[in-house]
């Protein structure tokens, strides 16, 4: 086996070829070979030069980091895979790392499934995130909005992340759980630490959130009534003609949770910033509010907070001139494949009206996510009233604090920000 | 112009509706509902357009 030093060794992310010497059928690319760790922090601030040199030199590549996994940055790659769900398969866990053995019991539902019981897990709750109930819910996610702000528009200032954009979805998926609202904070620490953590701190986040989510299926058991919120679609959810077991169910609530907390405050976070520092983006947004619906794929597409989802390689195949071989991880950048100039002209550039805009923010085909139309009604209804009520909001740092590891969220951890103070909405509640 | 959806393949992106709500509507569950069955009026033909490019799935099909 030879190798060769590529053009990309003096940028952010050298690239080795490994040459190809046992070319038996007919492929003879170059293995591109990158000691990528997704965790490290330099990843998070360099994230979107990286994915431009290896999108340009070797769209799938290779990273020796952990375990080891491929790391696709074109849109092609990236789609190709996602449609296809038996080589590319999501039961063996949709992160980085190989799930470790004997854990087959902790994998989220359903994005850790594979077809055909992925679907029949997402018909269990779809119709509560419809586009319909969202609407429904829209009034009741703009008055929690309008509460959230109040607690600061007289002040001049506040944290546009921590006093906004990170309790109320929080807040609305605990309220759709009949869970008890007032604990988000506690709840929002632990799936931080979860998804955030490392080692010991994230095993003990995962086990307090897993007690916490019995409790709150054991206590609805004992109350009697099932009711007919989200936990109750889940707690009488059916597969295959059987009840969902308590594992399932539980590990169904905790996807809910995972979901729907981090990632509509990091897409709402990082339109923000794009918001403050572009003063005719601000202007446009702010005169033509019906160009926020089409701005919200614009901003998922350009500020993509779920950056990548992890696959495993069900079975030997060659993909895209690379010889993959059944057990390696896979991981798909859908935030690199929104910045492919081939399919979106100009990319790293903010266009509200770009058409079309096929971004894969929520990823594509059987494992789309299954929240979005909740998302963009809770990122529509805050950057409106932010416009609304604060529309001359500035930020106060220079430097937008995110989560270290962008290789799960990417999402701004603060956003503090100062404005001509304005009137409250509602009363002081009298807690 | 006629338009047809690929079977099982809309996930919902509901990207289509936005872009020509008098032809696709959403279902219970958010997927794509073709509102216009046979030829479509002429003046629906560039929304039609613009609503078949804009589907990440590739799900809607245009047959002249």
């Amino acid at each position: 086996m030879t190798t060769k030093e590529s053009s990309g060794a003096a940028g952010v992310c050298p690239v080795t070829f490994v040459d190809r010497v046992d070319g038996v059928d007919g492929v003879d690319a170059a293995k591109p070979v990158i000691g990528l760790d997704l965790r490290d922090p330099d990843f998070a601030k360099h994230n979107y030069d990286i994915y431009d040199e290896l999108r340009d030199s070797c769209p799938v590549a290779w990273s020796t980091e952990g375990d080891g996994f491929w790391f696709l940055t074109a849109y092609a790659p990236v789609y190709d895979a996602t449609k296809n769900d038996d080589t590319f398969i999501s039961s063996e866990g949709a992160g980085i790392d190989k799930r470790p053995e004997g854990t087959g019991d902790t994998m989220a539902i359903p994005i850790e499934t594979d077809p055909p019981d992925t679907v029949l897990y997402r018909k269990i709750t779809i119709g509560k995130f419809s586009p319909k109930n969202a609407a429904v819910l829209e009034p009741e996610i703009r008055r929690m909005a309008n509460e959230l702000i109040d607690e600061f528009i007289e002040s001049g200032e506040g944290d546009l992340v921590k006093q906004l954009s990170t309790p109320l979805p929080a807040r609305t998926i605990m309220r759709m759980l009949g869970m008890d609202e007032s604990r988000w904070p506690e709840w929002v620490s632990w799936i931080h630490t979860f998804v955030h953590g490392q080692g010991p701190a994230k095993m003990q986040a995962m086990q307090q959130l897993l007690v916490e989510i019995t409790t709150e299926i054991r206590t609805r058991q004992h109350a009697g009534e099932a009711g007919d919120d989200l936990l109750a679609a889940i707690m009488t959810g059916r597969i295959h003609d059987r009840p969902l077991s308590e594992s399932e169910q539980l590990r169904y609530v905790l996807l809910m949770l995972l979901g729907g907390m981090d990632t509509t405050s990091g897409l709402t976070g990082n339109s923000l910033e794009r918001i403050a520092t572009d003063p005719d983006l601000r202007r446009k947004l702010v005169q033509r509010r019906d160009l926020l619906r089409p701005a919200t794929e614009e901003f998922l597409r350009h500020g993509t907070p779920t950056q990548g989802l992890g696959r495993m390689v069900s079975k030997d195949v060659e993909f895209y001139g690379q010889r993959m071989k059944a057990g390696d991880r896979v991981m798909l950048m859908w935030a690199a494949a929104n910045r492919d100039p081939a399919e979106f002209p100009d990319p790293d550039r903010i266009d509200i009206e770009r058409h079309p805009n096929r971004h894969m923010a929520f990823g594509v085909g059987l494992h789309r996510c299954l929240g979005s139309n909740l998302a963009r009604t809770m990122f529509q209804v805050m950057i409106d009233e932010i416009l609304n009520r604060l529309p001359d909001f500035e930020l106060t740092i220079d430097a937008v604090p995110r989560f270290d590891n962008a290789g799960n969220v990417y999402a701004p951890t603060a956003f503090p920000v100062r404005f001509t103070p304005g009137d409250r909405m509602y009363p002081p509640s009298s807690e | 112009m006629r338009v047809h959806v690929q079977p099982d393949q809309c996930a919902g992106h509901t990207l289509c509706n936005l872009a020509a709500p008098e032809i696709f509507g959403l279902d219970d569950e958010g997927h794509v509902l073709l509102l216009v069955e046979g030829e479509l009026p002429a003046d629906l033909e560039s929304a039609a357009r613009a609503a078949v490019a804009t589907c990440p799935e590739r799900a809607l099909v245009i047959d002249e």
